[in-house]
């Protein structure tokens, strides 16, 4: 088992920023892009949002999940601009609705999956401890991030294994939901036991404060992180007020 | 009321359970969600998210022996829709269903089949709280579509959530909760009791 989310090594992490900076940023570019509209000045500001996880993901070394988001992202925003200049009726709508809640909601994706991708669980797990975050809320979050990536794994060798039986779309798509879906769930039953069983192991829930050697803090790329997310907001809200 | 929780009866292997049932239960109905990327079917996600979302819930129901697991899914469930940019009514409506849903079943003594089926659809309620933004901003929401999108696609997308449809929705995502998880249960005990893996 990787102690890392994403099994990436500690020389090729990149910065390596406090996972409460990284929370705060997060919280901070979502609820932005939450708060401000498509238009004029606005549009630009929601532009250059779209790059902040971008830059993220260079800085920690990802770069090809950061090109490949890049990518995904301009194309939408150009065929929101074509399609709106070209199309017309219900092929517009389509268009247009895909490529928008694209525009929408992949930055503040992106920013979770820059978030999860370069905090390991030790490091999570030392912050909740520095904010006083209650273990009834701490553990189950702690578990989902070390979760995701193995549903991950047990999705693609189950439709391996489904390809391999020839069991696709042509039974139906209940059928092949249910092919899926019932072989992923038997296997997060099995794996939450053996999740419990090693976090047991090592003192997870024992009535004694449980330390932790990893090193978290505030440093300058902390403090520049925060200075421009703060930046940005007060930016957006003197716009706004104009 | 949580740290409350942990001396009370919720133990880690309770709490490691809720993160990997949240994981799941989040993955599957986001996938489902992914539909809503045609936003003439925004409000279809009432039906489909709980109808898929009653499979994992059922097996979820399983492991729930003791008060707050599902409050504290509902409130994993807000945070998530948080973050994820679906505006903050989920965080209250995410938390409150939950624990609407977890009273049903401390009523059936956590056995209960039919509070369990019952459970799942007042759980599901939770997603109204995705489509409050529409409703309550909707002078600037609109004005957000009209620039995003233009303006005649704003009137059809306006047209199908007028301000009353947030009580359909409301009452569709109970029913559909409840059809949800008559359809965990079949599939639970076709798939899960007869292969022994709960």
């Amino acid at each position: 088992m990787t102690s890392t989310v994403l099994a990436l090594k500690q020389q090729q992490r990149g910065i390596l920023f406090d996972p409460r900076a990284k929370f705060l940023a997060l919280i901070i570019v979502a609820s932005l892009l939450l708060s401000i509209g498509n238009e004029g000045l606005m549009g630009l500001v929601r532009i250059v949002l779209a790059l902040v996880p971008f830059v993220l993901l260079v800085l920690s070394r990802n770069i090809k999940s950061g090109v490949a988001y890049i990518f995904i992202y301009l194309v939408a925003y150009g065929l929101s601009v074509v399609s709106s200049m070209f199309l017309s009726g219900p092929l517009l709508f389509l268009a247009l609705g895909a490529t928008g809640i694209m525009r929408q909601f992949l930055p503040g994706v992106m920013m979770g999956y820059w978030f999860v991708s370069t905090t390991t669980v030790s490091e999570f797990m030392a912050a909740c401890d520095r904010i006083r975050l209650t273990q009834s809320i701490e553990i189950p979050l702690v578990v989902m991030m070390r979760y995701f990536p193995t549903i991950a794994q047990d999705y693609s060798q189950i439709s391996d294994a489904a390809k391999m039986k020839a069991l696709g779309l042509s039974q139906g798509p209940i059928t092949a939901v249910e092919n899926r879906l019932v072989p992923l769930l038997a296997s997060a039953v099995r794996g939450g036991e053996d999740l419990s069983a090693a976090a047991l192991t090592r003192g997870l829930g024992a009535p004694i404060h449980r330390t932790n050697i990893c090193e978290i803090g505030f440093h300058a790329c902390d403090m520049m992180l925060l200075s421009v997310c703060a930046l940005g907001a007060i930016l957006v809200f003197l716009i706004g007020v104009a | 009321m949580n740290t409350k929780g942990v001396k009370q009866g919720l133990k880690p292997k309770d709490l490691i359970n809720v993160g990997i049932f949240s994981a799941i239960y989040i993955i599957i109905v986001m996938a489902a969600a992914m539909l809503g990327y045609i936003p003439i079917f925004i409000p279809l996600l009432v039906v489909i998210c709980p109808i898929v979302g009653g499979i994992p819930y059922m097996l979820y129901m399983t492991k729930v022996h003791c008060f707050g697991m599902v409050t504290i899914m509902g409130i994993i469930m807000g945070v998530l829709m948080g973050l994820g940019g679906m505006g903050l009514y989920a965080l209250i409506t995410g938390p409150l269903f939950g624990l609407l849903a977890d009273l049903v079943l401390k009523s059936g003594g956590y056995h209960s089949p039919k509070k369990a089926v019952l459970s799942h659809g007042i759980f599901s309620m939770w997603l109204i709280g995705n489509y409050i933004p529409i409703v309550i901003n909707r002078a600037s929401y609109f004005d957000g579509l009209v620039q995003g999108y233009g303006q005649a696609y704003a009137e059809t997308l306006m047209g199908y959530i007028p301000d009353w449809s947030l009580v359909v929705l409301l009452a569709g995502a109970f029913v559909f909760g409840i059809v949800g998880a008559l359809l965990g249960k079949a599939i639970f005990h076709k798939h899960f009791e007869r292969a022994g893996i709960v």
